[in-house]
C-alpha cells in the first residue's frame, strides 16, 4: 500500500539486447543490461551517461514504445507486462515522452493544433470546442502564443517546437515524463528556458520526470536524484547532493572532472582525471565490472567480478568494489 | 609593435548570402585580429554567423553567399583578392580547419592514414614513404594508441573523438600558423571532450599555433581561450580577454549567455533570456539585441551602437557602456 504512494515507477531486472545483423556469431548489442530502479513519486530522477549507454532505450522501454527482452515495469502497482492492449493503452495516458530533436518528432504537415490535440482525439477525451479550448489551455501553459494555432512546425525555432512536444506531452494529464535529452538540441539561451518551464510545470501539475541527458550540468540543475549509467548498467544512484559531493564510483568521478570548467580562473586547480581510452562497444562488453578498462583503481578483482549495484548510505547505491571513499583521495 | 604579431586582421567584413527572399546579412560588419600563437574563441548561438565568418577566413563561401565588404589580412596577403589557386595554397598549408562533424569531413572511402599522406604530399616536397612516416607520428602526436593500426583504419571504424583526433592529425600535417577549429568538440561525449580540448590546448602551445575556436559553449572558453570574442546577429558585441569576460562582461548579451549556462556548483535558478534570435530577414532596428536586453532604454531602438574600447583592450557594442561609470549598469 505505502509503497504504491511512494514509487510511481518500478523496474526490475530490465534488459533488452538487440541481435547484431550480420554477426554469424550469436552477438546481441546490450542496449539495457539488468536494471532495477525505483521512481518516487513527484521526484525529477535525472539519468545520465555518454552516448551508447543505453539511457534513451531506457527511456523508451518505461513509456513502452519498445518491448523489453527481459524484467519488468510496475505503474503504481500494475505490471505492465500483464496488461492487455486496451488496458496498456490507457495506461500510456500517464506516462509520456518527450524527444531530443524537434525537428524530427513534429509531424511536418500537421499544424500546431491537431499535433497537441491528436493524443486527446486518439483517447477519445475532448472534441469540438472543448477541445479547441484545452488546446489553447495548454498553449498558454507552455508559453505559446494563441496566434500560432493554425501554424506549421517549420515555422518555428527549436525551443518553440520543444514547448509544443511539451504541450503535447501534457495533453493526457501524464503522471509521469520521460524527457529524452530534450535541451541537447537547443542553444544556451533557450535551454534554460525550457528547463525552468520543466521545472514549474513538474511543481504545477505535480509530475514525476525522468530527465535523461549526456550533459551533466543539465541533470544537476533540474533532478533531485542522479542515476549514472554505464553500458547498459546503473553504476551509481543517489541524491544530487551525495552524487556531486561524494561521488563514490568512479566513472562518476571522470564524468565530473571532463566537464569544462566554469570560469578561468579554475584552468590550474583542475584536478583532471584524463583516461585516454574511450568506451568499449556495447556488443562486445569487457569481463568483469565493464569500467574496468578505463578505471584508474581497478585490479584483478575487477576484471573478474561484475560488482553488484548495492546501497552504501541511505539511498546512495553504487556497484564498484573499491568505490571511493572521501579521505582517502 | 602590437601590429608587427598580428597574424590575421579581419576588418569590416561583410558575409552576406541572397536568398530568394532578400539578403541574410550573416556577416554584417566584423573586425577583429588574431596574433601570434593566440588562442581566440568565437563564441555565439546558431545563427550568430560565426561559422560564416569562419568559412570567409577560409575562402569556402558559396553561392548564394558573397563577401561583400571587407579584407582579411593573412600575412600581409588580403584573402579576399586571392584567386582560388592561390587560396588553395594557403588552406591547409598556413590554414587549417578543424570541423563539428568529422565523419562528414573525413572521405568513407580511404583509410584515415592516407588522407592525411595526402595531405602532407599535396602541400610538402617528401616522397611517400617520408609522408607515411609523418603521418604515423602525427597520429602519435594526437595520442592515438596503436597508430600503425590505425593508419590503414576506414572512417567508419573509428569513434567520434578519434575521427577527431585524426582531423586535428590531418591540421598539424603541415603545421599551419592558424588552426579555425569550429565546434570541435560539441559532437563528442563528456569524456572525449575534455581529451580533445586537452590536445589542442597542448599542441598549439607546443608549436605556436594560433587557434580560433568557434563555439556555443562557454565551458570551452574557460578551458582554452586567451581572448574571446561574443557574436550576436552577424556583428561582435563584445570583445576582451577572458578573465574580463567571465569576470565583468559589459554586454547585456555576454552577462546573459553567461547566466544562463548551467554549472555544477549550482546556482538557485538559471536566468534565460527570453525571446529568440531575430530573423535575420527582419533585423531589428538599432542595436540588434534591444528586443530581447533586459536594460534597453528608448535609444537602443533607434540608434546602432558602435563598438568602442570601454576599458583597456575591452571593446563593447552598447549604448548602455558609456552612460555609467564602471560599466553598464545591472540592476
Amino acid at each position: 500500500m505505502v509503497d504504491n504512494n511512494e514509487y510511481v515507477l518500478e523496474i526490475k531486472g530490465l534488459k533488452k539486447y538487440y541481435k547484431v545483423p550480420n554477426s554469424t556469431t550469436k552477438a546481441y548489442l546490450k542496449a539495457v543490461d539488468g536494471i532495477d530502479l525505483k521512481v518516487r513519486t513527484g521526484e525529477t530522477l535525472g539519468i545520465v551517461g555518454e552516448s551508447g549507454c543505453g539511457k534513451s532505450t531506457l527511456g523508451n522501454l518505461i513509456v513502452k514504445l519498445i518491448e523489453p527482452t527481459q524484467g519488468e515495469i510496475i505503474s503504481s502497482g500494475i505490471n505492465l507486462n500483464e496488461l492487455k492492449p486496451k488496458q496498456l493503452r490507457n495506461k500510456r495516458r500517464e506516462m509520456q515522452i518527450i524527444f531530443q530533436d524537434p525537428y524530427s518528432s513534429l509531424n511536418p504537415r500537421m499544424r500546431i493544433f491537431d499535433i497537441i490535440a491528436e493524443p486527446l482525439v486518439t483517447h477519445k477525451l475532448a472534441r469540438g470546442s472543448a477541445l479547441k479550448e484545452r488546446v489553447l489551455q495548454l498553449m498558454e501553459v507552455v508559453g505559446l502564443d494563441a496566434d500560432y494555432l493554425t501554424r506549421y512546425p517549420h515555422e518555428f525555432s527549436g525551443g518553440q517546437r520543444q514547448r509544443i512536444g511539451i504541450a503535447r506531452a501534457l495533453a493526457l494529464n501524464p503522471k509521469v515524463i520521460v524527457c529524452d535529452e530534450p535541451v541537447s538540441a537547443l542553444d544556451v539561451s533557450i535551454q534554460a528556458q525550457i528547463l525552468n518551464l520543466l521545472i514549474k510545470l513538474q511543481k504545477k501539475f505535480d509530475l514525476t520526470l525522468i530527465f535523461i541527458a549526456h550533459g551533466i550540468q543539465a541533470v544537476n540543475y533540474i533532478s533531485d536524484r542522479i542515476a549514472v549509467m554505464y553500458l547498459g548498467k546503473i553504476v551509481e544512484i543517489a541524491g544530487k547532493e551525495q552524487i556531486m559531493n561524494h561521488t563514490k564510483h568512479p566513472y562518476t568521478e571522470l564524468l565530473l572532472s571532463s566537464v569544462p570548467i566554469s570560469h578561468p580562473k579554475y584552468r590550474n586547480e583542475k584536478v583532471k582525471t584524463v583516461i585516454n581510452r574511450e568506451s568499449p562497444s556495447p556488443v562486445n562488453l569487457p569481463s568483469g565490472c565493464r569500467f574496468h578498462t578505463r578505471c584508474p583503481y581497478a585490479n584483478e578483482k575487477c576484471k573478474k567480478e561484475d560488482p553488484d549495484l548495492v546501497e552504501m548510505k541511505d539511498g546512495h547505491f553504487v556497484a564498484c568494489h573499491y568505490p571511493i571513499i572521501k579521505e582517502n583521495r | 609593435m602590437d601590429k608587427m604579431e598580428n597574424l590575421l586582421q579581419v576588418k569590416e567584413l561583410k558575409t552576406h548570402f541572397m536568398t530568394m527572399n532578400g539578403v541574410v546579412p550573416s556577416v554584417n560588419g566584423v573586425t577583429f585580429n588574431i596574433k601570434k600563437g593566440e588562442k581566440v574563441a568565437l563564441v555565439g548561438e546558431s545563427g550568430s554567423g560565426k561559422s560564416v565568418t569562419s568559412l570567409s577566413i577560409m575562402g569556402l563561401i558559396e553561392e548564394p553567399g558573397k563577401i561583400v565588404n571587407g579584407s582579411i589580412i593573412f600575412d600581409e596577403r588580403n584573402l579576399v583578392d586571392l584567386r582560388e589557386k592561390e587560396m588553395e595554397k594557403i588552406r591547409g598549408n598556413d590554414i587549417a580547419m578543424i570541423f563539428q562533424e568529422p565523419l562528414t569531413s573525413l572521405n568513407p572511402l580511404f583509410p584515415v592514414g592516407k588522407q592525411i599522406r595526402e595531405s602532407l604530399l599535396l602541400h610538402q616536397k617528401i616522397t611517400r614513404k617520408e609522408a607515411k612516416q609523418r603521418a604515423i607520428e602525427l597520429l602519435k602526436k594526437v595520442g592515438i594508441p596503436m597508430p600503425e593500426q590505425v593508419y590503414s583504419s576506414y572512417p567508419h571504424s573509428l569513434s567520434g573523438g578519434m575521427r577527431q583526433r585524426v582531423m586535428i592529425a590531418i591540421a598539424l600535417s603541415c603545421e599551419p600558423k592558424l588552426i579555425i577549429a569550429d565546434e570541435p568538440t560539441t559532437a563528442l561525449d563528456v569524456t572525449i571532450q575534455a581529451q580533445i580540448l586537452g590536445i589542442l590546448n597542448e599542441l598549439s602551445e607546443l608549436e605556436n599555433t594560433a587557434l580560433l575556436i568557434i563555439t556555443h559553449d562557454l565551458g570551452v572558453v574557460a578551458e582554452i581561450a586567451d581572448r574571446v570574442m561574443v557574436m550576436y546577429c552577424g556583428q561582435i558585441v563584445e570583445e576582451a580577454d577572458v578573465f574580463s569576460i567571465f569576470d565583468s562582461p559589459l554586454h547585456p548579451y555576454t552577462e546573459a549567455l553567461l547566466k544562463s549556462t548551467p554549472r555544477l556548483n549550482g546556482q538557485e535558478k538559471l536566468a534565460s533570456i527570453e525571446g529568440r534570435v531575430p530573423n535575420p530577414l527582419h533585423m531589428p532596428k538599432g542595436c540588434t539585441f534591444h528586443t530581447r536586453c533586459p536594460y534597453a532604454i528608448e535609444k537602443c531602438s533607434s540608434n546602432v551602437p558602435a563598438i568602442q574600447e570601454f576599458r583597456p583592450n575591452h571593446h563593447v557594442r552598447c549604448w548602455l557602456a558609456d552612460e555609467e561609470e564602471g560599466g553598464i549598469k545591472i540592476g
